[in-house]
């Protein structure tokens, strides 16, 4: 330990001293954050843990696709070479405000390497009108969330 | 998330390791195993950037992006590098001499406290969901993309958010899916929290050449613990890791304006490059890192200045075949729209814009007494006259921080809010948080030893 | 080797080796795949006869005809909460009862499995 003399001779002494008050702060607000840190990780780590297969695969897009299902559907039913277009009707009330504008932006994601394409023989109709898409449309899987996947025959 | 792709995950972290274990051998040569393994954190960020670099180039280039050519470039890379510093001359490490004492001590401590965290912090990441828009929206697809088509397929490259940025990120997420053999987006967080660790790791072993260890190890906690840092390694985006390469090539940059040991610049200038292939913002920060390097060695411009010349020059010449692609593949630039330099535009929004910035900057509840505490390390080492380092660290928090408000001022589309969907702010002053914590280590390990002179000796 | 270098070694490796372990002893790592949405069947409660698992509810309807075709009726398809469709008798009373079902498919070249009921 250094004496007092140390701390107070000038000009060195009120440097020391502000050196070690903005080291003792720094460390004074790692001792007040880090417990807090390690139990949240802890938290964090148990819910991830906790998690079904279905809803960490699908993470981000559970609060998005209203049924789990349809993704896996899509996914099952669409080959990985086709196109596929994803037509959310514009009254399609979901679980969430998000569906509407970002559900299509999911299945981009989720569905790859298959690619979207506004002309795509397969169609993830989120409450649309697939009477527009003509005559020959075939509706493979239906959900409970008036989610429905539908094939284009040309 | 299986154990055969975490056992591909440290495969491919081990060829990171040695790629850039191998070019810090061939530029600086190893003292000792001491040395090595305070080094080894700069080896490994070094080595994914080397490698990173490289895959993005050829794939820009139109090379196929196969697990031959994961594999194939780190250790062409490691080869290389080792015939390099053959022909230099390099010797092989041998032995190794720990510090004593109650340095010893500290450090040991520092690193258990730290270790343990970053442990706490691992177990998120095992099994962690892909839960972030960015994430989902573009960052993800584009490594998916060339992941499957083993190119940068048009369709997706060209028409996914955030289309002009740089494909780095995206090309080290495809590689880690190649050796995972799966797009297994689980255990892909695994692969970001290596990266925290290696930066952890990389400034630590940096730092502790001239911060004595009770200095150091509060700041390098205060990375982990900060609100918007430590807790957001795991996160599958581009935004940590940029600001990782910005303050590991500060730190560089400075020191090398201290000692002008040139394996420093160029470690410097391949980070450079890393960060103008990882984001938009790496152009942003690249030039305002050499900004403040010409101001705080002006006095001595005749020596600095070229050589910072010739890193601005490598790293531009790095950024400009990504450039080069969107431009032809008609993507809008990443700059604003009117070019955001006419400053009687968007007048209104100048002021409020900047005060946004400096609202982030100062904000605790982002990131802790990092700010404040640099302020006051700031002013200490300017007290002490420790002028290189007081006018490097005051310029570039300045710069970028002004850089952040500039960046709201000239795209009058986003909000004038923290709000992280609305405005980039809050994401992009992580970069100036986290380079507080190394410039306040760095400023106040300067003032100590200023004003006492055995410190070298702790250090 | 120095005792300073003994204690260091001690403080940097007992946490970092203690805490992993701590955390295991609370339960081995998981690994999480498809697989931990097949549950084994439990003697006293009701069980599934499940004729294959499919990626795809087409194919999994496609199996599922066959199956009613040689006289399983009642057999119809489920998702199986892992992303998958499951081609699965439900309501089977007990694991004995299951088993007489798995004898009587082999006969026509279905190989079943017994599973712990969905809702069970």
């Amino acid at each position: 330990m250094q004496r007092l003399s140390w701390w107070l001779e000038w000009p060195a002494g009120p440097i020391r001293v502000g050196v070690a008050f903005l080291v003792a702060v720094a460390a004074v607000a790692v001792v007040l954050a880090y417990p807090g840190v390690l139990r949240k990780a802890d938290r964090e780590a148990s819910g991830s843990s906790a998690l079904s297969y279905a809803d960490r695969e699908i993470a981000g897009g559970n609060a998005l696709v209203d049924d789990q299902l349809a993704v896996y559907a899509a996914r099952g039913l669409i080959p990985e070479d086709a196109t596929y277009h994803v037509d959310v009707s514009p009254d399609y009330e979901g679980d969430s405000d998000l569906t509407q504008g970002h559900v299509a932006g999911y299945y981009r994601y989720f569905l790859m390497p298959r690619r979207p394409a506004e002309d795509g023989p397969w169609i993830i109709c989120y409450g649309c009108d697939l009477t527009a898409y003509g005559a020959g449309t075939e509706v493979v899987w239906q959900g409970d969330e008036n989610i429905s996947i539908a094939r284009v025959r040309s | 998330m299986t154990v055969h792709a975490l056992a591909g995950v440290a495969g491919l972290n081990a060829l990171f390791l040695s790629s850039g274990a191998a070019l810090l051998w061939a530029v600086r040569g190893f003292r000792d195993w001491v040395d090595v393994a305070r080094l080894a954190g700069l080896a490994y960020i070094a080595g994914v950037i080397a490698t990173g670099a490289l895959w993005t180039l050829l794939l820009i280039a139109g090379v196929p992006f196969s697990l031959f050519l994961v594999l194939a470039v780190p250790v062409a890379l490691t080869l290389g590098f080792v015939a390099i510093g053959r022909r230099s001359g390099r010797s092989l490490p041998t032995g190794g001499r720990l510090a004593t004492g109650a340095p010893l001590i500290v450090t040991a401590v520092g690193i258990a406290v730290t270790g343990l965290l970053l442990e706490g912090l691992f177990r998120i990441s095992r099994l962690s969901g892909l839960q972030w828009w960015d994430a989902w929206a573009f960052w993800i697809p584009k490594a998916k993309a060339i992941y499957y088509f083993g190119n940068l397929d048009e369709e997706f490259f060209t028409t996914l958010p955030g289309a002009s940025y740089p494909p780095l990120v995206p090309v080290l997420d495809a590689a880690a899916f190649h050796v995972m053999g799966s797009p297994d987006v689980v255990t892909l967080h695994v692969q970001y929290w290596l990266f925290g660790v290696g930066f952890v790791w990389a400034l630590a072993g940096l730092l502790a050449e001239r911060v004595p260890g009770w200095i150091l190890w509060p700041f390098v906690l205060l990375v982990l613990v900060a609100p918007r840092i430590g807790r957001r390694f795991h996160i599958t985006e581009a935004d940590l890791f940029l600001d990782f390469l910005f303050v590991l090539a500060a730190v560089l940059v400075v020191v090398w304006l201290l000692d002008r040991k040139r394996w420093r610049l160029v470690v410097a200038t391949l980070l450079l490059c890393g960060m103008v292939l990882t984001k938009r913002e790496g152009m942003l920060l690249a030039a305002l890192l050499v900004a403040a390097a010409l101001v705080a060695s002006a006095r001595e411009w005749r020596s600095t200045w070229p050589p910072l010349g010739i890193v601005a020059v490598a790293t531009a010449l790095v950024a400009a075949p990504w450039r080069i692609w969107y431009v032809v593949h008609g993507v809008a630039g990443e700059g604003p729209s009117d070019g955001g330099l006419d400053p009687t535009a968007n007048a209104e929004r100048l002021w409020p814009s900047m005060r946004l910035a400096f609202d982030v900057l100062l904000s605790s509840n982002y990131w802790s007494v990092l700010v404040p505490v640099t302020l006051g390390a700031l002013l200490l080492a300017g007290l002490t006259r420790a002028w290189v380092l007081t006018s490097f660290f005051g310029t570039l928090v300045l710069l970028v921080t002004l850089g952040g408000g500039w960046i709201t001022w000239a795209i009058p589309e986003l909000p004038i809010t923290q709000e992280l969907g609305g405005n980039p702010i809050v994401r992009y002053m992580g970069s100036v948080a986290l380079l507080c914590a190394a410039a306040s280590a760095l400023l106040l390990g300067a003032a100590w030893s200023s004003v006492t002179p055995r410190a070298k000796d702790d250090a | 080797m120095k005792r300073a270098t003994l204690a260091a070694t001690a403080i940097v490796l007992v946490p970092l080796l203690a805490y992993p372990l701590v955390t295991i002893a609370g339960g081995a790592p998981r690994f999480p795949t498809r697989e931990e949405c097949i549950h084994p069947p439990v003697d006293g409660q009701q069980v599934d006869v499940v004729f294959g698992r499919f990626d795809s509810p087409q194919a999994a309807a496609g199996v599922r005809d066959e199956v009613i075709s040689v006289g399983f009726v009642g057999t119809g398809v489920l998702p199986d909460g892992c992303g998958r469709w499951k081609v699965v008798l439900d309501g089977v009373p007990s694991i004995d009862v299951g088993r007489e079902i798995q004898d009587e498919a082999q006969t026509v070249d279905l190989h079943p499995t017994l599973e712990l009921a969905s809702d069970g």
